[in-house]
């Protein structure tokens, strides 16, 4: 169940907002959990021959899987009630956040008077058409629409929303994928030790911290083009006491010196470009890394890695999610991607760390030991929780 | 100070999809899970009214808005809400069940066929 935030901005919820949001994790566990095994057992049951003897062949990718079983109740089930929690997630945690609006705003402002991080915002700045013009994940506002000068509300919209949307999964701070990679890395690569780094598309902050915690020593940068985002991400670094440097900044023209970071990082982030500027952010992230520097990128598994149908599943979002760019990314292979942007062909890595949160810090390390593979389950919010990434060594 | 009376949008951008063969149907489901979840709500207040009222013998309104379930309390609330959840779409999984509609048209077929035998 969703648990509450772990720091100075949460917020009050009322009886039923709370009962509100804790039936909406309740009908997504229900969607992703039960109705997902119903769709997969269906797909292979009924559609899977039927689709095999109109096409001649099995459905060789995620596209041909989608087509087969568009016209499905069990599909259009399943899609119309993911759909509906999607929106019933932001929903939940609209009206306390309005409620709260006015005090989370001046709490940024506090944090502004004596902080240790800071938060630099342009104004200026252009936004991309991939933030400006769509609500992704169907978050009305989206990341970047502000309601009054100085707001912060879309980003409390966010933090509240997700811990919905993923059931309490992430842990308290909601962290768990930076955890569980950072931790992962310190694990298998003793000497590693960034003095400092960065993070792409930081938007709260959630993935940003669990590096600062992890490699105490490190001074931890993390850029987003949308200033509400960032401002809640600022006032959040600073209520938990991880002094972070946030600056607006689109990730396509980084305004650091080249060879000025030893990890460049980002989680949930690649997928939300359009291909070209993926390409870009990349060969930015080269550029700004010194020689020997690391850059690691958490997604979901590319199609490539996975049989037609897990790959649909993974998809769904690209199609019903408002994330137009998702599938252009994920039938992309990583490894070319790197390798186009500058990086050496040797130094591409991929692996799947198992969640801290899920298994436990113990269980983690016995596990980061042994090793994981890109299964069924990987990035999917079923039972057994790991995610996948990639990086290179510049 | 910013943010007083700020008000944040409804609407999301962009088309709804449509799964179904008739618009209807998708807004009914929409409607329909909106009321399950007002149910789930009234549960839920409910359920803590009687916790408290068990627990101290008087009701209070304030420590019933106030209520926050134990670790105990919330394992039992989410089992029973799992257990909504399965009751509520019945139907939906049914139709993924194993034994599909052309199983069960055998099924009726074939007592059709011992009956008229
Ligand atoms: C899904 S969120 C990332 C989540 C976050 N990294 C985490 O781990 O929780 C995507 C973020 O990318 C930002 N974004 C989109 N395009 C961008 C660009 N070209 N440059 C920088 N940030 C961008 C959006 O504002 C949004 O905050």
């Amino acid at each position: 169940m969703p648990g509450e935030l772990a720091h100075d901005l949460r917020i009050p919820r009322r009886l039923d907002e709370q009962a509100r949001q804790d039936f909406v994790s309740s009908l997504r566990g229900f969607v992703l959990h039960d109705m997902a095994n119903d769709l997969r057992e269906v797909y292979h049951r009924d559609v899977l021959p039927e689709a095999t003897r109109r096409l001649g062949h099995e459905p060789a990718d995620s596209g041909e899987v989608h087509r087969a079983l568009k016209s499905n109740l069990t599909f259009q089930l399943y899609s119309a009630m993911r759909v509906n929690a999607q929106e019933m997630v932001w929903d939940s945690v609209r009206a306390p956040v309005e409620r709260n609006a006015a005090w989370i705003n001046a709490r940024v402002e506090e944090a502004a008077r004596q902080a240790q991080g800071s938060l630099t915002l342009d104004p200026e700045l252009e936004l991309p058409r991939n933030v400006s013009a769509l609500d992704v994940h169907l978050m009305p506002g989206n990341y970047d629409s502000e309601h009054g000068p100085g707001d912060a509300s879309q980003g409390a919209l966010y933090d509240n929303g997700t811990v919905v949307f993923f059931m309490g999964l992430l842990g308290p701070d909601q962290g768990d994928i930076g955890r569980s990679i950072a931790r992962f890395m310190r694990a298998r690569h003793p000497d590693l030790q960034p003095q400092k780094m960065l993070d792409l598309g930081c938007t709260l902050g959630h993935n940003t911290l669990p590096w600062a915690e992890t490699f105490p020593e490190a001074e931890v940068h993390a850029i987003d083009v949308s200033a509400p985002v960032l401002r809640y991400a600022f006032a959040r670094a600073e209520s938990m006491g991880r002094p972070v440097h946030f600056r607006q900044m689109n990730a396509t023209s980084l305004d650091y010196e080249d060879n000025s970071f030893d990890v460049v990082w980002s989680s949930m982030f690649l997928h939300e470009l359009p291909l070209k500027d993926i390409r870009k952010v990349l060969r930015e992230a080269h550029r700004v890394l010194r020689p020997g520097g690391l850059m690691l990128h958490m997604e979901l598994p590319p199609n490539k890695a996975l049989p037609a149908y897990d790959g649909f599943y993974l998809d769904w979002d690209s199609w019903y999610n408002s994330e137009p760019f998702y599938k252009t990314f994920r039938d992309q292979d990583p490894a070319a991607l790197l390798a186009e942007a500058g990086f050496p062909a040797d130094g591409f890595f991929e692996h799947v760390a198992p969640s801290v949160n899920w298994y436990g810090e113990d269980t983690f390390d016995q596990a980061v030991g042994e090793g994981a593979a890109v299964g069924k389950d990987t990035g999917r919010l079923a039972e057994g929780v790991s995610w996948y990434f990639f990086g290179a060594r510049k | 100070m910013s943010g007083e009376d700020i008000q944040l949008p409804r609407q999301t951008r962009g088309r709804r999809p449509q799964f179904f063969e008739n618009p209807e149907s998708d807004v009914l489901m929409s409607v329909v899970l909106a009321m399950a979840g007002e149910l789930s709500v009234l549960y839920d207040r409910v359920d803590a009214m009687q916790r408290l009222l068990d627990r101290q013998g008087v009701l209070d309104a304030d420590a019933l808005e106030q209520f926050q379930p134990t670790p105990e309390d919330e394992a039992e609330r989410a089992a029973r809400r799992q257990e909504y959840m399965q009751r509520l779409f019945r139907v939906v999984r049914a139709e993924a069940a194993v034994f599909s509609s052309k199983d069960a048209e055998e099924v009726l077929e074939s007592v059709e066929r011992e009956l008229s035998e």
